[in-house]
This record gives C-alpha cells, sequence and structure tokens, in this order.
C-alpha cells in the first residue's frame, strides 16, 4: 500500500531513537510541579515541523543529515553520560532535522529549551505558576521564527 | 539526503543503539556498603528508620537511599542519603526539590566539614521557617556544588566507575526551625563525615 507521503525510514528512526532517549520527559511533565503542561510548550514548538510535513509533497521532504547525525551523537552522549538534558537536546536535534537550516530556525531550535525541564530548574525561583505561560510564549516565538509569511503584493 | 548520507546516518543510529544497550548492561559499583554502614547509634545519638512514600520510592527507583530521624542531645534531624549509582537521576538538586514542595529559598551560605564544605539552605513557606543542610562526598571529599556532582557521576558512567568512588548526596533537615547550630554537626552526628 503506497502512503501519500514518503518519509526517509531514517529520517523518523532517529527521531524515535531520540524520543525513547528522552522518554523522562512524561515523567517530568507528569511529576514535577515546575515542568507541569510542559508537552503544551513542545505541541506549540513543534507546530512548524508538523505544517512542514504536511505541506510538502513526499519528494520534497528531506531531514537534514548534520541535524540527524548531531541528535545520534547528542543521544549517545546522554545515555553514556546518564544526563537527560542531552536527551533532551538530541530530541530538539532530531525534530529540527526536518526543518532547512538557516538562521531562524536555528533560532526557534534555541527556544525548544521552551518545553525541557532544564528551563523550570532556571527558573525555579520564579513563582509556579509564570513558568508554563513563560514556557509557551518562548515556545511561541521560536514557532513564529520559523513560521512561513506570506508576502504582501503592493 | 540522499541514499549514501542515509547508510551513514542509519549506521551510526544502529551503532549508537547497540552502545547504549551494552553501556546500560554495564553495572557500576555503588556506595552501598557506606550508606548502610552508617552508624544508627553512637555517643549522643540514637535513630529510627523512616519509611519512605509512595512518591519517594518513584522518584528513587533503583537508588539506594536511607531515610532515617536522628536524635542527637535534644534535636531531633532527618537524614537522607541517596547513592545514585543505580539510578543517578534519583540525585537532583535538593533546592530545585525544596521549591517544587512550595518552600522559598530566602538565603543560602556555606558550611565548613571535614573534607569540604556543604551548604545551608533557609527555607520559608507561610509563617514557617526551617533550615535544611545538604552536601556531595565521595568519601574523602565534599562539596555542594550540584553541577560539579552531576559532572562526577556523568564521568564515572563514562569510565564505568574508574574515575573514583560513588559520591552520594547528604541531606540533613533539622526539625526544630532554624535555630541549629550547624558547626556542632560533625560532632553531634560523626558517621554522617565518614560516608
Amino acid at each position: 500500500m503506497k502512503t501519500e507521503k514518503n518519509f526517509p525510514l531514517v529520517g523518523l528512526a532517529v527521531p524515535l531513537f531520540c524520543a525513547w532517549q528522552a522518554r523522562d520527559l512524561i515523567n517530568a511533565w507528569r511529576h514535577s510541579p515546575h515542568d507541569r503542561l510542559g508537552w503544551l510548550a513542545l505541541l506549540v514548538w513543534l507546530a512548524p515541523v508538523a505544517r512542514r510535513i504536511a505541506g510538502k509533497k513526499r519528494a520534497e521532504l528531506s531531514a537534514s543529515f548534520i541535524l540527524m547525525g548531531a541528535a545520534i551523537g547528542c543521544g549517545l552522549a546522554g545515555e553514556l553520560t546518564e544526563l537527560h538534558f542531552l536527551g533532551h537536546v538530541a530530541l530538539a536535534l532530531a525534530l529540527a532535522g526536518w526543518l532547512k537550516i538557516s538562521f531562524r530556525s536555528l533560532a526557534w531550535l534555541l527556544t525548544a529549551v521552551a518545553w525541557m525541564p532544564v528551563f523550570g530548574w532556571w527558573l525555579a525561583p520564579v513563582s509556579e505558576a509564570l513558568i508554563l505561560p513563560l514556557r509557551l510564549a518562548l515556545a511561541l516565538a521560536g514557532a513564529f521564527c520559523v513560521w512561513p509569511v506570506k508576502k504582501i503584493e503592493s | 539526503m540522499n541514499s549514501r548520507s542515509q547508510k551513514i546516518l542509519a549506521t551510526g543510529l544502529l551503532l549508537a543503539i547497540l552502545l547504549a544497550l551494552v553501556w546500560d548492561r554495564v553495572p557500576l559499583a555503588d556506595a552501598q556498603s557506606r550508606v548502610t554502614g552508617i552508624a544508627t547509634t553512637g555517643l549522643g545519638f540514637t535513630s529510627r528508620e523512616m519509611p519512605l512514600n509512595e512518591t519517594e520510592k518513584s522518584i528513587f527507583g533503583e537508588a539506594q537511599v536511607v531515610k532515617r530521624l536522628y536524635r542527637a542531645g535534644r534535636e531531633d534531624f532527618v537524614v537522607v542519603i541517596i547513592d545514585g549509582a543505580r539510578n543517578r537521576h534519583a540525585v537532583h538538586d535538593p533546592a530545585y526539590c525544596f521549591r517544587g514542595a512550595g518552600w522559598t529559598i530566602a538565603g543560602e551560605r556555606l558550611l565548613a566539614m571535614p573534607g569540604g564544605t556543604g551548604k545551608i539552605l533557609s527555607l520559608h513557606k507561610g509563617n514557617e521557617t526551617r533550615e535544611a543542610a545538604f552536601w556531595f562526598s565521595d568519601g574523602r571529599e565534599r562539596h555542594a556544588q550540584v553541577a560539579r556532582g552531576w559532572w562526577q557521576t556523568a564521568l564515572r558512567r563514562m569510565t564505568f566507575g574508574a574515575s573514583g568512588p560513588a559520591p552520594v548526596l547528604v541531606l540533613v533537615q533539622p526539625l526544630n526551625g532554624s535555630s541549629t547550630d550547624w558547626e556542632r554537626l560533625p560532632t553531634q552526628l560523626p558517621g554522617l563525615f565518614e560516608l
């Protein structure tokens, strides 16, 4: 059976590997008061990738070799050192691999901290009630960085 | 991405999965004997075990944890010792955990102790004021730098334990508010400084 989209297998396998390495996120989002509902920030942050995959024809879909390679390296480093943060970065790199590399996409990549527990750790002195809005605002700002804007014809 | 790039990535991914599986299977020497060997009674102090609650059990997982109530003189201390060799993620920044439990960190100061320094946190929640001290110990050196603790455990993991003994996190919470004379702790509970 042919599918409408033809994803390169490795382009799917790398994010899956990284998602497995970052599975602690679920625990953090469920139990840590500073990280609660962080998955909402991930959904917002991920919107440009979803839009690109949904909007492209199968022949145009391609993942970045550099970012996918960096994701594998980072995920492995996270496993060897048992540092969750590296696993989270690996997942961000693997997901970012589906966008074209540009200054804007790199800026968007940096805003991935919005859904990571490290963001809650940095903002630990801030009121818990403020952390989720800050996460969402940062994820939204990142998504706007790479969201395609149609030029207005004069 | 051309097919050659895809092959390189696929090979890298397989190698990473294999390495991750192998690494995970290699057991690390833990600090179990140090943690469980701490004196329960001694000159001027007694103690009793405190059971872990369900949340603590789920957080600590396979980590070796001792939670004990010590009485030294007229003072009561809750002592938690965590050896994260079997579950490094059981060891958190205590300041972060206290904030998560609703406490505000009003201040922190260093505590000189044999083999290095610990840290004393001043905690506030509503009208309640408390203090807690913590430090990491590998049996020889003591410090209260969370990033250094992470680095120590990461290095141990990468070298299969060759970089040094397992560091343990020691957390001491007096139950009498903020009137503890911390300088006396090494004489009140000397076992904590032999870990």
